[in-house]
């Protein structure tokens, strides 16, 4: 299981592109993996995925309620300290409640020039792609005006084709993993933190060598096969499964497969904004969407399919879209078991998660 | 009388008696001989009313739905398709003593205590097969995102549908356009589910009744700003049912027409038992339903809540000739969804409109809708000079209640005042 010089260098060339990228200059932060990063991009700035700070947030608890998650704290934790440079702005979703008072929060307590929250529809239907592509133009204005420039819609065709084409080469990997896999899952999903990351280019980069370093030089892992679901993480948590002698066959994140899912093509006379909203929408539904419920079926047939031995199931205390959903998990699927890992957004959590893991890998191996 | 059927209740079987459809008829037959005693004619005519929605529910032979808080009743009244308020049978479980019945079957469930006790409690109250299984479950986005997840969780387990109304933040043209398609689609799926059609005219019934509801209720909160105003806020808080389940029904328009006239004669007549009033004050979110004597302790201390925020008439006239377009504006419009500066222009609007000395907040656990910003709320007041005082608790659960310390903190917040 250990890693090869290559692959190490590798994975500390990827970090240090990463940290790279922290010091540049307008950086727009963003939260929920529905954010159009095409549009941030298509004017000039440098959307990346913001993550909190691991820990108690000691100083976030005296501006968010105790009773939000512990994601949205973190990450007001890590701005209010000034850990992130050079930020500029932030745009965020109202996902779920917590991220709409994580939105007020920063908006009234940190210093950035830029700050805006989407309005994204719970529901996959005609109407909704059209309410949220109206959403989607609204905001491409309103960061053009902010930007004091006039942002065409070509440069955002621009943009999407860019990101699509890293969607793409992301999804490839995820293709064929029904039999024997290679590469563990907790690869996959740090690649595609990456790629919620790095500007575009940049991450091409990256996944070039990937692919042609490691992904094809490895050999076939043994061990149960495992599947991952959940809310936000803490980090590590992916490859602590793999540590513990488990195969991460499948997953279901927002920040895995699931952003993954935008491939198709705009149909005649489709603008960008009617076209993102549609691909935007018609992925799998995440759990604060009306059709989360509707969707166990399908992933009913997708464990069967990628012949799943576990389920592990993790969500952040005190977050509710990813709690109902648990228990929904909980009363439905039957035929394979389930771990549920309830958990703070902290590292510390994960030595007691390292247990039950183990134990749950045991008790199905 | 109320003492002994609460009694009755406590008992392990006491919910039982829930089930059972007679029980209403017999309960509307104690009211209608005066053989309960109310404050106001209106809230008699609210119990009844509310005995005979339960009644229909439980009777099982017509279709019928579970709705959350803020979904608009004006279509269910105009396909008189009856509703079902969890959170309100929550409350009434709380106050007849016997929740912790439902809490615990829930958490014996594993269904654990970091989320909204309302929907605990609803939860356990379906799983013990107490609360009625509906056709359909409906809920709306606004506010409370905590009844669209249990609610389409619980459809998933029960194989019924649930519709939902997904509200907009923006109050924006696209914004009521996407909810009116919302609920026409309702509409639609109602009546295939229920097989319960949408008769002509009906609509505009419903929303000449819920802009009927809309007048008498600012009367309401009118006279509740005179000196002489005798609705304490315990009262207010008992037409929660109507808030919940009503707009758009002719009784809902008749309880509260009855109980702006009754307040104007007794207001009139001066009938209001005259104690001196230190301090008045301003209550944020609901009180705790189980018996607790927080509103009564502030009372006998001389500080009176005068208003309550969900008494706030938020939504503008309604047109008749436009019922839809009426419908979506009241739910695109409520103070406390979208930016929270919202609901805090309107905290401050009720302070200065009912005069008060000071704002109270009661944090329900697991409320992350009206606890998440707190504090910008409290900056805001503090601002403006207002005192605030964050009284954490539950609603439902009274498990860690703990009577002493809430009167300490009282205590500490009118010195405050003094
Ligand atoms: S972890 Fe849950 S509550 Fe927190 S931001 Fe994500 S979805 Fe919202
Ligand atoms: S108290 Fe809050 S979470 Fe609970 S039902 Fe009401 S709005 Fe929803």
């Amino acid at each position: 299981m250990g890693q090869t010089a290559w692959e190490e260098a590798f994975w500390q060339r990827l970090e240090e592109a990463e940290n790279d990228f922290r010091q540049k200059n307008g950086k727009i932060a963003w939260f929920c993996s529905y954010t159009p990063v095409e549009i941030i991009s298509s004017c000039g700035l440098h959307p990346y995925r913001f993550s909190g700070k691991e820990g108690t947030s000691y100083y976030a608890d005296s501006f968010l309620h105790s009773s939000l998650c512990f994601f949205v704290r973190g990450c007001l934790e890590r701005v209010l300290k000034g850990e992130e440079k050079n930020l500029e702005g932030v745009v965020l979703v109202n996902s779920c409640l917590a991220m709409s008072h994580l939105f007020f929060a920063l908006q009234k307590y940190s210093s950035c020039s830029f700050s805006y929250l989407l309005d994204l529809p719970r529901y996959d239907s005609q109407p909704a792609r059209e309410f949220w592509s109206q959403v989607l133009r609204k905001f491409h204005r309103a960061l053009s005006k902010y930007r004091g420039i006039e942002s065409t819609e070509k440069e955002l065709w621009e943009q999407i084709y860019l990101y699509r084409e890293n969607r793409r080469r992301l999804q490839q990997l995820y293709e064929r993993r029904e039999g024997q896999v290679a590469a563990d899952g907790h690869e996959l999903i740090r690649l595609v933190e990456a790629f919620t990351i790095l500007p575009p280019a940049d991450f091409q980069e990256i996944y070039e060598a990937y692919s042609r370093d490691i992904f094809n030089k490895k050999n076939t892992l043994n061990g149960p096969r495992i599947f991952l679901t959940g809310s936000s993480m803490p980090g590590g948590l992916a490859k602590l499964i793999h540590e513990s002698g488990g195969v991460l066959v499948l997953d279901d994140l927002c920040i895995g497969r699931r952003i993954l899912q935008f491939t198709g093509e705009p149909e005649a006379g489709e603008d960008p904004y009617s076209f993102l909203a549609r691909q935007y929408l018609q992925r799998e539904p995440c759990a604060r969407m009306k059709s989360a419920g509707e969707n166990l079926a399908k992933l009913e047939d997708m464990l069967k399919k990628y012949q799943i031995e576990g389920m592990i199931f993790f969500y952040l205390k005190f977050c509710d879209p990813w709690y109902y959903y648990g228990q929904l998990l909980k009363e439905i699927v039957k035929d394979i078991p389930v771990l549920i890992l309830e958990g703070e957004y902290a590292s510390a959590g994960t030595g007691q998660m390292r247990t039950r893991i183990s134990a749950f890998l045991e008790m199905i191996r | 009388m109320l003492d002994l059927i609460k009694k009755y209740m406590a008992r392990e079987k006491g919910p039982d008696m829930l089930r059972r459809p007679a029980i209403y008829s017999l309960g509307q037959a104690m009211v209608r001989y005066n053989l309960l005693k109310f404050p106001y004619r209106a809230t008699a005519m609210m119990v009844e009313y509310g005995l005979e929605q339960t009644k229909k529910v439980y009777n099982r032979r017509l279709p019928f739905v579970w709705t959350s808080a803020f979904f608009p009743t004006e279509l269910l009244h105009a396909m008189g398709i009856p509703a079902f308020s969890p959170e309100i049978a929550a409350a009434l479980a709380a106050s007849l003593g016997f929740q912790g019945n439902f809490l615990r079957e829930a958490e014996s469930r594993w269904w654990g205590r970091d989320n909204c006790s309302f929907h605990r409690c609803a939860i356990g109250g379906l799983f013990s097969h107490y609360y009625p299984l509906p056709s359909a479950f409906c809920a709306s986005s606004h506010l409370c995102e905590g009844a669209v997840l249990m609610f389409g969780s619980l459809a998933r387990v029960y194989h019924r549908p649930f519709m939902l109304l997904d509200v907009p933040v923006e109050q924006e043209d696209d914004s009521l356009n996407y909810v009116i398609g919302q609920l026409k689609q309702i509409i639609s799926s109602l009546e295939e589910i229920t097989g319960i059609t949408l008769q002509n005219g009906k609509l505009q019934e419903a929303v000449a009744n819920a802009e009927g509801t809309r007048r008498a209720m600012q009367e309401i909160n009118e006279l509740r700003r005179h000196p002489y105003s005798p609705l304490t806020s315990r009262e207010a808080f008992s037409y929660l049912y109507l808030n919940f389940t009503g707009l758009g029904s002719r009784a809902m328009l008749r309880v509260y027409e009855t109980l702006a006239r009754e307040l104007e004669e007794r207001i009139r007549e001066k009938k209001t038992p005259e104690k001196p009033l230190r301090f008045k004050l301003l209550w944020l979110h609901l009180p705790p339903f189980y018996r607790n004597n927080i509103l009564e302790y502030l009372e006998e201390k001389g500080a009176r809540v005068v208003f309550e925020e969900f008494n706030h008439v938020y939504w503008g006239a309604m047109d008749v000739s436009r019922p839809l377009e009426s419908i979506a504006g009241r739910m695109l419009s409520h103070f406390s969804y979208g930016h929270i500066s919202r609901r805090i222009e309107i905290i401050k609007e009720l302070a200065a409109d009912y005069n008060v000395d000071g704002v109270i907040h009661f944090s329900h656990w697991g409320c992350r809708q009206s606890c998440g910003s707190l504090r910008m709320i409290r900056d805001s007041l503090q601002k403006e000079g207002l005192p605030f005082l964050v009284l954490d608790g539950d609603c439902i659960d009274n498990r860690n209640y703990a009577p002493g310390q809430v009167q300490t903190r009282i205590d500490g917040f009118l010195e405050m005042l003094a």
